[in-house]
C-alpha cells in the first residue's frame, strides 16, 4: 500500500522504482519461518535467494521488453509478451546456471 | 445553466468514482497477483526436487504487473511505457537485494538481519540506478 502511495505521488518514473519494491520475494522468505526454523531456515532461504537471483536478471529484461514493447503493441499485448519473455527468460538463465557452473 | 453545472458535477463524481475504483482495483490486483506468485512459490518449494527453481517465482514482477495495469488502464499506453522503463532502474536494484540477502546468508548473518539488511540496499541502489539511467538521456 505504501509503495501504491508512494508511486502516485512522486510520478512514472519515480513511482517505477517503487513499482519494483520486491515485495514477492521478501513475503516469501517471511513465508519460510512459518514452516523451518534454525538451520533449515537459512538453507531455504538460500534456495529461494538463488532462484530469485535468476528471475531478478529476467525482470531487468521484463522491464526493458516491457517499456518497448507496451508502445509498439499497446500496454495490455505489451505486458503480456513481457510477462511470456520474463519467464523463458528466467528459465533459460536458470538452465545455463545449473549446466554450466553446477 | 442548471443543468450543465449538474452535468459538470456528475462528471466529477464519476471522475472521482473512476480514481477511487481505481485505487481500489491497483490493491486488489497487487493482492492478487503477489499472493498468487508467494503461494505459487511456496507451492513449488514443497513439489519441486530442484528448491531454487521455486525461488523464480519469488521475483514475479507481480508490483511491476499491477502498477503498468493501472497505468495503462487510466494513463494510457506512454505513461505505462515511461513506469516500465523507471522499473528498470528499480529491478536493477532489486537484483543487488536479492544479492546483499544471499550474501548476508551465505557468510552467516542472522537470517532477520541479512533480510532487513537487504531494504536499504535495494532503495540505495535504485536511486543509484535511477540517476545513472537519467544521466545517460
Amino acid at each position: 500500500m505504501l509503495c501504491t502511495l508512494i508511486a502516485r505521488s512522486f510520478g512514472p518514473r519515480i513511482g517505477g522504482i517503487f513499482a519494483a519494491f520486491p515485495a514477492v520475494y521478501l513475503a516469501a522468505l517471511l513465508s519460510l519461518k512459518l514452516d523451518y526454523q534454525g538451520q533449515q531456515l537459512v538453507e531455504m532461504s538460500v534456495h529461494v535467494s538463488e532462484g530469485a537471483l535468476v528471475g531478478m536478471l529476467a525482470n531487468i529484461i521484463c522491464a526493458v521488453a516491457a517499456s518497448r514493447l507496451i508502445l509498439t503493441k499497446g500496454w495490455q499485448r505489451g505486458l503480456w509478451q513481457a510477462l511470456l519473455i520474463w519467464l523463458i527468460a528466467a528459465t533459460c538463465i536458470y538452465m545455463t546456471w545449473k549446466l554450466v557452473f553446477v | 445553466m442548471a443543468d450543465s453545472s449538474n452535468l459538470y458535477l456528475y462528471d466529477l463524481e464519476v471522475g472521482v468514482c473512476m480514481k477511487h475504483s481505481g485505487f481500489l482495483l491497483d490493491l486488489m490486483l497487487r493482492f492478487l497477483l503477489g499472493g498468487g506468485a508467494v503461494a505459487g512459490c511456496y507451492l513449488l518449494l514443497l513439489i519441486l526436487p530442484w528448491k531454487s527453481f521455486a525461488g523464480i517465482f519469488a521475483a514475479f514482477p507481480a508490483v511491476l504487473a499491477s502498477a503498468v495495469i493501472m497505468s495503462g488502464w487510466l494513463e494510457g499506453r506512454e505513461a505505462a511505457s515511461q513506469l516500465a522503463k523507471g522499473a528498470t532502474a528499480g529491478m536493477l536494484g532489486c537484483t543487488v537485494c536479492v544479492a546483499v540477502t544471499l550474501w548476508g546468508l551465505l557468510a552467516g548473518i542472522e537470517w532477520v538481519w541479512a533480510i532487513v539488511l537487504s531494504i536499504p540496499a535495494w532503495l540505495i541502489s535504485s536511486l543509484i540506478f535511477i540517476s545513472l539511467v537519467k544521466k545517460e538521456r
